[in-house]
Parts: structure tokens; sequence; C-alpha cells
């Protein structure tokens, strides 16, 4: 049972790469993110270092979230490599997202190469505490 | 008293402990792989060099400039700092309470690189600079280190 579900998790990684892979040469990498959900909403973090805002992508279609951005290359023309750890490429997740999510509303920051997205919930969606009366 | 000797500590572990130990070792396993995401060493970094300097640059995303730190000395630079994941610092977050994630996978902590270079370089005109979570240090080279074209003389 375990080993099903790992491999729907893969195939499913597999599948968002040969999605993202076109029109750009270089890697493309799976951005690490953090989603975590609270009353009002979720936030997504995504660490996209080297991306400037005018590269980065978020779009929603179809209840699915899509983050697409692109790091330009590090270096200058000039310059010679001598030690190459980081190359620069393409980072790409999608998510679906629950009809919870107000998707008019998503907001979106990229700051020090981290975007956050904030995802509020609809009103339905929201808990509510009922009060209880006495009498 | 008369349990205790009928359940002695050594034949039988506590299935807990065991537990724990486990749980204990497959954190550290996953925690290792989830920093691994980038490279074997945080952070990843890149060198190069034109006629004038050496540049590093750092991959390191989401960190509060002032809590990175460079330092140089003779031919060698070390970055260190800390990262922080900020869930959610907005007042915002805090107000609606309680929250769960659902998928964590960035990584925070401190970490120290420190790089050695094949040359000296001039510690004095050393410049660092935080941009769209890149950290540029910009290292130039001492006038001995710098290409130089001699003239040849016909005699």
């Amino acid at each position: 049972m375990t080993k099903t579900k790992e491999l729907q998790v893969q195939n499913e990684e597999k599948r968002d790469v040969a999605s993202a892979e076109q029109t750009r040469p270089g890697p493309v990498y799976r951005p690490p993110v953090d989603i975590c959900e609270d009353a009002g909403g979720f936030t997504v973090l995504a660490d996209l270092p080297g991306v400037r805002p005018e590269n980065l992508h978020v779009d929603l279609r179809e209840g699915t979230l899509t983050i697409r951005g692109h790091c330009e290359a590090l270096h200058g023309e000039k310059e010679h490599p001598i030690l190459r750890e980081f190359e620069s490429g393409t980072y790409f997740r999608q998510f679906a997202l629950t009809d919870a999510v107000e998707q008019g509303q998503i907001d979106a920051k990229l700051v020090n190469g981290v975007l956050r997205l904030r995802l509020p919930k609809i009103e339905a969606a929201k808990p509510r505490r009922i009060r209880v009366n006495s009498t | 008293m008369y349990m205790r000797s009928l359940w002695p500590s050594t034949a039988l572990p506590d299935p807990g402990a065991l537990i724990r130990d486990l749980e204990r070792v497959i954190d550290a396993v996953s925690r290792n792989t989830r920093m691994d995401s980038w490279g074997t060493t945080f952070p990843p970094v890149n060198v190069s060099r034109d006629g004038e300097r050496y540049y590093l640059r750092a991959v390191l995303p989401g960190i509060q400039p002032d809590k990175l730190k460079v330092s140089v000395e003779r031919n060698k630079v070390t970055i260190a700092g800390e990262r922080e994941v900020q869930p959610d610092s907005s007042a915002r977050g805090k107000q609606d309470g309680e929250r769960s994630y659902h998928r964590q996978e960035r990584t925070e902590g401190a970490f120290s690189r420190t790089l050695t270079l094949d040359t000296v370089f001039d510690a004095e005109g050393v410049t660092a600079s935080y941009r769209d979570g890149i950290l540029t240090v910009a290292l130039p080279l001492t006038n001995a280190a710098k290409a130089r074209l001699v003239p040849v003389q016909a005699s």
C-alpha cells in the first residue's frame, strides 16, 4: 500500500519536470516549499534564489497553481568560472488548489529570493464558532 | 519491588525508547536529505574571476541581510549567517491563531563556509552585496596577482 503511494508521488514529480521542459536551456529545479494553513487561508513560501520579479510567473488556471521562475546566469560574460556548484535554470512547481481558496484574491510577494503567496479562504470555508445559548 | 525483578531492564528494553531512537534516526536522515536539495554543502557557491577581481556568489534565499557575515583573511573568505524560515511573521497570521503545515521542505539554521582562493587579494577593497537571494562578494586582486603585459626589448 505504502509502495503504490510512493510511486504515485514520484510519477507526479516527473510529470512536473516534463511539463516545464521547453523554451529555455538549463536545469529545471523543483524548489523547496512550505505550505501552512491557518483559519484565514494558506501561506506558500518557495525558495527561488536568483529570480527577479520580472522573471517570475505565478498563474492560476483550472484550480492549478503554477509557479515558474527563471534565474539568469549569475556571472558576467567576461568572467572565467573557477568553481561552479550552482547552475542557473528554471524553477517549476504546481499545486492543485482546493475550492476553499478565494482565487481572485491571491497575493504574491518576492523578497530576497523567496516567494510568499497568500491564498485567502472563501468565507464559507472559514471556521466559525457557533454560540450556544443556554435558554 | 517484586515486579521490577520480574522485568529486568537489561533483558527487555523499553519498546517506547526503541521507537523513539528509531524516530530520531529517521528524522536526522530525512533532515539531511532535505538540506541537500542544493548539493552537499550549504550554501552552494560559484567562484569566478576576471582581470581585476574574484567574484564569489553564494545561493542564500530568504536571509535578513543583517544576519549575513562576510570576513576575509589573506586568501580566505568566510561567509556565515543564520537562516530563518519565517512561517508568517505578519500580524494577521498571529491573529488567526492555530496553523498547521501541509508541507515543510525549506530548512533553517546557522551556516558557515570558508573558501581558500589560490592567490592573496586586496582585503581592503572587498565589497559584498545581497540581491534576489544571492550574496555576491567581489575580491580585488592585488597588483602582484594581476596579469601584466611584459614588453619585449630588442637588442
